[in-house]
């Protein structure tokens, strides 16, 4: 149970340096907002557009924190000498791993709960309708959101040697997912395929599947039978989902790629960072 | 038993050989210091045994287990001052103990922890704050924790003053009566010469000794100088000097002669200047400095 020293250790370091603080004073402040902004207008607001706003400003937020605090975690590590430290204690590599996953995980938790908590006891106090089963729902999705982007930093963290090409590849992970880049790829394979010009005729069904790849997507896909409402346009993911989803938008396709985007960015950046050199 | 061995470990990276086909054997409860110039390979030599690195051949192993299979149980017997180090996060000197005393599940009092390395008075500040001599007391501190079967202190002296070089030692010498073995490394001679029993010397990668200091004086064969002090020094005994079995080296300078040689040619040498004519007036004799030994086997001289 090494790992949950490694956790505790990366929560508390978050707390002595300041940045859960930061972290909370950004989140409480947004959150406070929305909830002021639907309670305001709560005459008027339906129990959706609560959840609607919190999904559509913290899906976008949690990944760049979530980015943001997690990419350093493990490299930066390495450069201050602290790992090598950590590594002459009895902690094994996966511990590490593992304990900052963790302990990253526990941090996005913590503020998101007291975020959510704060926009609805604002919006209801002030007479905004409430969908307590919708918000919950809502937190899940941003919390999965969070869990991915933390797990995909802290994989580009253990990968790399070098703190620039973390901060590089987690800022590239940005524009392929939140600024959606992702989906321009197969409109740039097609175009080289198509022997570097304007490729024409309908778009061939890899492209569909790859589009749908995309965390987002598949966070999307996973839950939309749940809430149609909420997701019916979520604009973080590519395309829609329609009545009859072909195959790569099932839940149970979706439900494997949310996890792959957890598992395979640790997985690989462990596998890296098990074999090599401090 | 032993406490760590070395067989055919070598350490390339890219088309640069760090270690060269290394074997040592360190027996439990020595003290054995690991010599050599900068860049030699010690700190390579000291992260294969913590699995900081991986051997590109060879194997090692620590208390018996191998270095890379079981880091983990090597670590939780080992108290290691590593090469690189950097305070954890935030922390204060005393979480950084206490935080030691958990992971390896021992039951110090982080404050006489602090007390024994000289840091008591910094304990409720932050470590990031501590300057690099205060952070490696900290680091050896840590190692102590759990009185380790093994301590592996990589460099300990560099970064002390003169009184923490002299602490250093003396926790040295108190973790060998103990019945820890020792294992460190040092480019700086008198350190280990004051508290070794056997030194290895490391140079480009190759181990090109491993002895007790006095056996590696007598293998060197850089055994001392004898100065003598001569009421007159006649022209030819220079030549007649150097032709003593034993004799390295002479040098006149006014009324004064300084020999290079074994102990065993230091009679004869005062015979042949007596028999030259000369009344020797004062002899000095000094011993090799590890200095000398260090240079004879690093230079090849």
């Amino acid at each position: 149970m090494r790992w949950l020293q490694i956790a505790r250790k990366d929560f508390d370091d978050s707390r002595r340096e300041r940045q859960l603080y930061y972290l909370f004073a950004l989140f409480a402040l947004v959150g406070l907002g929305i909830g002021y902004f639907i309670g305001d207008n709560g005459a008027m607001a339906e129990a959706q557009l609560l959840p609607f706003v919190l999904l559509n400003v913290f899906g976008f937020l949690a990944p760049i924190v979530a980015l943001t605090i997690s990419q350093g975690d493990i490299v930066g590590k390495r450069a201050t000498g602290e790992l090598s430290v950590l590594l002459s204690l009895p902690f094994s590599r996966h511990a590490i791993v593992v304990g900052s996953f963790v302990g990253r995980v526990a941090i996005s938790t913590i503020v998101l709960v007291v975020t959510f908590v704060l926009a609805t006891g604002v919006a209801t106090a002030m007479g905004a309708p409430l969908d307590a089963a919708l918000i919950a729902g809502t937190f899940l999705l941003v919390w999965a959101i969070g869990v991915i982007f933390t797990a995909i930093a802290l994989g580009i963290s253990a990968l790399t040697r070098s703190t620039t090409i973390a901060a590089g590849g987690s800022f590239g992970v940005f524009l392929l997912f939140v600024f959606q880049l992702w989906s321009v790829i197969p409109t740039g394979i097609r175009y080289l395929l198509n022997g570097l010009s304007i490729p024409t005729g309908p778009q061939p069904e890899w492209t569909a599947v790859f589009n749908q790849l995309s965390p987002f997507a598949g966070l999307r896909n996973l839950s939309h039978p749940v809430f149609p409402e909420l997701l019916g346009g979520f604009p973080l993911a590519p395309g829609s989902v329609g009545a009859s989803p072909p195959w790569y938008q099932e839940p149970v396709f979706a439900g494997f790629v949310v996890l792959a985007w957890i598992v395979l960015p640790l997985a690989i950046g462990f596998w890296r960072f098990q074999t090599t050199d401090l | 038993m032993v406490a760590i061995d070395l067989s055919g470990v070598t350490k390339t990276y890219g088309d640069v050989t760090a270690l060269q086909d290394v074997d040592l054997t360190v027996e439990s409860g020595e003290v054995f210091g690991f010599l050599g110039p900068n860049g030699a390979g010690k700190s390579t030599t000291i992260d294969i045994l913590l699995d900081h690195a991986r051997p590109t051949a060879g194997q090692a192993t620590v208390l018996g287990m191998d270095a890379q299979d079981e880091t983990v149980t090597v670590r939780e017997r080992t108290g290691v001052l590593p090469e690189t180090f950097g305070p954890l996060g935030e922390m204060t000197g005393r979480q950084h103990v206490a935080f030691t005393v958990e992971a390896k599940d021992a039951d110090d009092d982080p404050d006489s922890i602090l007390e024994r390395v000289g840091i008591a008075h910094a304990a409720d500040r932050p470590a990031s704050g501590y300057s690099k001599g205060m952070t490696q007391r900290l680091m050896l501190g840590m190692a102590l924790v759990g009185k380790p079967e093994l301590l592996i202190l990589d460099e300990p002296t560099t970064g002390l003053d003169p009184n923490g070089a002299r602490q250093m030692r003396q926790i040295v010498n108190e973790e060998a009566d103990r019945g820890a073995t020792v294992f460190f490394s040092s480019h700086i001679l008198e350190q280990v010469e004051a508290v070794c029993d056997r030194v290895g010397i490391l140079d480009h990668g190759n181990l090109v000794a491993v002895d007790s200091i006095d056996g590696l004086r007598e293998a060197a064969g850089t055994t001392g100088e004898m100065t003598l002090t001569l009421d007159v020094v006649p022209d030819d005994l220079a030549s007649d000097l150097e032709g003593l079995e034993g004799v390295t080296s002479v040098r006149v300078q006014e009324d004064t002669v300084t020999v290079g040689c074994e102990n065993p040619a230091k009679g004869a040498v005062v015979r042949t200047c007596q028999d030259a004519g000369s009344s020797v007036e004062n002899i000095e004799t000094s011993e090799a400095s590890l200095e000398d030994l260090f240079a004879a086997y690093t230079e090849g001289i």
